[in-house]
């Protein structure tokens, strides 16, 4: 057991590989921040990441973590629940894994309902990469494949997770470190699939490109286009465009599907011995 | 590792891990910290300084920690 947040991170490996002044580190840290209080037995807790920057979380936690194909982290997740479903697994997702490459092993996870947890670090580019336009890229932004303004409308990843039936879902940003830690420690304790979507700055790629390049003004602008969803049903259609809610969006209890699937076995085995039984 | 102390409470900086982007010094509401010749951040004020821990929270490369005396609960603070 640890309870300091720095005892669940491989201290050694810092300074890490992204950028100064990335948002990815704070939410690293969150996640360390909310298995410390939580308490979480590094035994029995893996992080799994993809490819994309995020994708480096799972190299700085002390623990067993998997770096996976891309947009596979889901899957690779999957499996492992299913063999080990006393595991706590957290999913360090990037926006580009989790609902660009990876999206329909995404919407699956979040219709199966596994006890997974699932942080997407959504900083609406493909940073590790070179800056390219992302599903997630907010219209007429530019990247490096939209040098003229983004023509596609993005993704909501929390709407999009809410309709393919993940039971919590919470978005929050990489400036409120103390509701990413809330609804990280809310995500892992909820049983089935949780999604927090944590949007953040990409200051080197997303930044340099609209004119952001300073971390800290990013880390503002993201938080000013935010409004708390508590404040969000007084507001009208004219004073919600431009704006994204944030806070927790959506719980619902539905069953989960490893348990189904091992009470289903239990079921089964009984059955076959009944049977044997009798004959 | 360098540590600033405050009586009791100290703040510790690792310059090995800072990579100078300012979010720190640009966070802190009581403008303890600045950025050295180097680009690495250092605790000038340390008198100032009130220890709410918004350097600690914000820094991406975990190279601030700040020690108190836990009064509240870390959720809390």
């Amino acid at each position: 057991m640890a309870s300091e947040p720095r005892e669940y991170l491989r201290i050694e490996r810092l300074p890490h590989v992204w950028c100064p002044g990335c948002g990815h580190g704070m939410i690293t840290h969150a996640l360390a921040c909310a298995m410390a209080e939580l308490e979480l037995d590094p035994k029995q807790t893996a992080v799994i990441g993809g490819i994309g920057c995020s994708g480096r979380t799972a190299f700085l936690f002390d623990m067993d973590s998997m770096h996976t194909t891309h947009g596979r982290a889901v899957v690779f997740a999957t499996g492992l629940k299913l063999v080990r479903p006393a595991l706590t697994i957290v999913l360090a997702l990037g926006d580009g894994d989790a609902i660009g490459i990876g999206g329909n092993h995404f919407i699956h996870a979040c219709r199966r309902n596994l006890d997974l947890t699932a942080i997407i670090y959504n900083n609406a580019i493909y940073g590790q990469t070179g800056g390219q336009v992302a599903p997630t890229t907010p219209p007429a932004k530019k990247s490096t494949t939209s040098p003229y303004g983004n023509l596609e409308h993005p993704f909501d990843i929390a709407r999009l997770a809410i309709a393919a039936g993940a039971t919590y879902v919470a978005r929050t940003t990489s400036f409120d470190f103390a509701d990413m830690v809330k609804f990280i420690k809310r995500g892992i304790q909820h049983k089935g699939f949780s999604v927090i979507e944590v949007l953040t700055h990409c200051p080197t790629y997303y930044g340099r490109l609209n004119d952001l390049r300073d971390p800290y003004e990013m880390l503002h602008t993201i938080k000013e286009q935010t409004v708390p969803i508590e404040e969000w049903d007084q507001l009208s259609e004219e004073e919600r465009a431009g704006k994204i809610v944030i806070g927790e969006l959506h719980r619902q209890v539905r069953p989960e599907f490893v348990e189904s699937y091992y009470r289903l076995i239990a079921q089964m085995q009984r059955l076959q011995e009944n049977s044997v039984d009798g004959h | 590792m360098r540590r600033y102390e405050q009586g009791s409470f100290f703040l510790e900086i690792e310059p090995r891990r800072c990579k100078g982007c300012g979010v720190c010094v640009q966070s802190c509401p009581q403008g303890v910290l600045t950025l050295n010749s180097e680009g690495k951040v250092e605790a000038t004020e340390i008198a100032r300084c009130v220890f709410c821990g918004i350097c600690e929270q914000r820094c991406p490369d975990f190279a601030i920690s700040v020690h108190k005396e836990r009064i509240l609960q870390p959720s809390l603070v």
